[in-house]
């Protein structure tokens, strides 16, 4: 082995591990990734899809230990009408361990982030025009990742085998069975023999198989640059914390099969698709043809747009499909929580069937006027002829910080840091399950807030 | 060439389908589900059939009221819970003598499971039928078509 003669006498122990560690990992695959740790505040809105990574991170870890505690089995006893399920150890999970209502609340509402995140991080890239222009891979890789993203939130909310969960599987298998050919083999590909075959079969994807399949689909996904801002992804999981312990998420209600069931909503993102069905057309059609076409659109769109334009000014009319795209996703998944008439709530059986005409009208008005209200502010706001002014970058006035200013904020949220410790460990020890979720967030988003400031800190040195 | 001998290599992996496509039997056990004293007219039971790992293997067994009866041709009839709109649990309800869904409304005729209200109407498959067989005052479950269940029977119950 060959060791360097020491550059630089001066170097910490630290450092000269770092550089140890550096020159080795030359030979590893992480070097084939450039990271980049901004200096200064930049948009989050460029680096949506690290985020998005960051709380898939989360859901890992977190994921992991519940999975200490949950069973997969379900048992109907023929003769009690008792049922061992699933539902057992989610609400051991949930009531009677240390911190495992928190890990749940964790878990959960991860994963509505990490959507959000995504549905975000994709509409962005859509709108900057990353998606042609030797972004394809990227693209076609990420509406892959977004599809199974859903269909990995949507195995783990059945998991717990709630009258909620239950309704979800029961549309899921009803979608299944539906399919024009190997409609019998589809749903007992997704069912096996029975529910108990199917907790199983979708807790071994929730927690190893499509897991495994978004990694290996990432890594041809990450770009080579990436961009880790620790302030951003601590605030980012410190906002998850404190929604959790906001909004902690219910148990819902044990399902049984002779108790009979009343309305429950699926999770947002399945909204959308649970207003379609409710139209009452061809269950395949509504819950499995519909959304593949809004997914094959989004698949194809570099194939179509080949032009070398990337801003939204100049390929009006993808932008146009974008904001209609975003239009009728608004709309069908705010419609899915509501009642047949759009303007009030779902509160009876009878409410639940939805006017296809009306839907269908009103989805096919808001991509039309998409597409007129894009051209015709495009219209409304068109440069001058004779090329386009120069816009010059907007300067808002940032106040800069004194020395001494800088260091009694840094101690100020040290100290505030200290004393969310302690009043997060008093909520522990006394059982306020919630309020400690919250510090913990609150103490988080408190460490993103010092990282920040440490970093405008050195730069301004 | 190599593509050839890739794709011969890889013909038996073919057969793995049937490891996650679980292949159920279409014929078994009869299992003795009532005596037919226990269940009244106009009244139902709930059974269990032919496997206990799902409540879509419930099903009820109907006695007919007379009038019914007469236009069934037999007495007793069961059909599978399992609601060919989105698979809720359904039950007979002694007082309009329907077969009810409880999330989505459907409605199905007790005499052949046909349905005649709600989404399930529009879809128009019978409930599927579960044969039974009467031997004295024993009610046997004998067969039902699993790959019906939750689906519907395109073919009237005989």
């Amino acid at each position: 082995m060959v060791t360097r003669p020491p550059q630089n006498k001066e170097k910490s122990p630290v450092q000269l591990l770092i550089e140890w560690l550096n020159q080795r990992l030359e030979r590893t695959i992480f070097m084939g990734l450039k990271f980049t740790f901004p200096r200064k505040f930049v948009s989050p809105l460029g680096f949506l899809g690290f985020l998005t990574f960051s709380v898939f991170a989360i859901l890992g870890i977190s994921g992991a230990l519940l999975m200490l505690y949950y069973s997969p089995i379900v048992i109907f006893n023929t003769v009690t009408g008792a049922v061992t399920s699933p539902y057992d150890s989610v609400s051991t999970i949930n009531n009677s361990l240390s911190f495992g209502q928190a890990l749940r609340n964790i878990h959960y509402h991860a994963s509505n982030a990490m959507v959000l995140l995504a549905v975000a991080h994709m509409f962005y890239q859509y709108f900057s025009g990353r998606y042609k222009l030797r972004y394809e891979v990227l693209w076609v890789t990420g509406i892959i990742i977004g599809i199974l993203t859903i269909i990995e939130a949507y195995t783990g909310y059945d998991l717990l085998l709630n009258v909620r969960g239950m309704l979800a599987i029961n549309i899921g298998r009803a979608l299944a069975r539906s399919t024009p050919i190997m409609g019998p083999e589809a749903f007992r590909l997704m069912a096996g023999t029975g529910l108990a075959d199917l907790i199983l079969r979708f807790y071994a994807v929730h927690v190893f198989i499509f897991p495994m399949i978004m990694i290996l689909v990432m890594m041809v996904h990450f770009p080579r640059y990436l961009v880790l801002d620790i302030p951003v992804v601590s605030m980012v999981a410190g906002i998850i914390m404190v929604i959790g312990g906001l909004f902690p998420v219910e148990l819902g209600a044990k399902f049984i099969p002779t108790a009979e069931a009343g309305i429950t909503m699926p999770e947002w993102y399945l909204t959308g698709m649970y207003a379609i069905i409710r139209t009452g057309i061809d269950k395949f059609t509504a819950g499995v043809v519909i959304p593949m076409i809004f997914v094959v659109v989004f698949l194809v769109i570099p194939f179509l747009d080949t032009t070398k334009k990337l801003s939204v000014r100049d390929r009006p009319f993808y932008t146009a499909m974008g904001v209609a795209g975003l239009g009728q996703l608004a709309l069908t998944t705010v419609w899915g929580f509501r009642a047949n008439d759009l303007f009030s709530g779902l509160d009876s059986i009878p409410q639940l069937e939805i006017n296809p005409y009306i839907f269908f009208g009103a989805v096919i008005f808001v991509g039309a006027a998409a597409y007129a209200g894009t051209y015709l502010w495009f219209r409304a706001t068109a440069p001058p002829p004779g090329g386009r002014p120069v816009h010059a970058r907007k300067q808002f006035p940032i106040y800069k910080m004194t020395t001494n200013e800088w260091r009694a904020v840094v101690i100020a949220l040290l100290g505030f840091q200290v004393l969310f410790d302690i009043y997060s460990s008093q909520a522990f020890l006394q059982g306020f399950k919630n309020v400690l979720l919250l510090q913990i967030g609150v103490g988080l988003i408190a460490f993103g807030i010092l990282v920040h400031l440490y970093r405008i800190g050195a730069e301004s040195k | 060439m190599g593509g050839v001998s890739g794709v011969l290599a890889a013909a038996p992996f073919i057969a793995a389908g049937q490891y996650l496509i679980p292949q159920v039997p279409t014929t078994f056990k009869p299992v003795l589900i009532a005596k037919k004293q226990d269940v009244p007219v106009n009244g139902s039971i709930v059974f269990w059939f032919p496997f206990t790992t799902d409540p879509t293997y419930t099903n009820i067994l109907i006695h007919l009221p007379p009038d019914l009866a007469t236009k069934a041709g037999k007495e007793f009839v069961a059909y599978n819970r399992t609601c060919i709109h989105l698979q809720c649990l359904v039950s007979f309800l002694s007082g309009p003598e329907i077969i009810g869904c409880p999330c989505h409304g459907s409605i199905y005729r007790p005499i052949d499971g046909w349905p005649i209200g709600g989404p399930a109407a529009e879809i128009g498959r019978y409930l599927p039928n579960v044969e039974l067989k009467i031997d004295g005052d024993d009610i046997y479950a004998v067969n039902v078509n699993l790959d019906d269940i939750g689906y519907g029977n395109t073919t009237a119950p005989e």
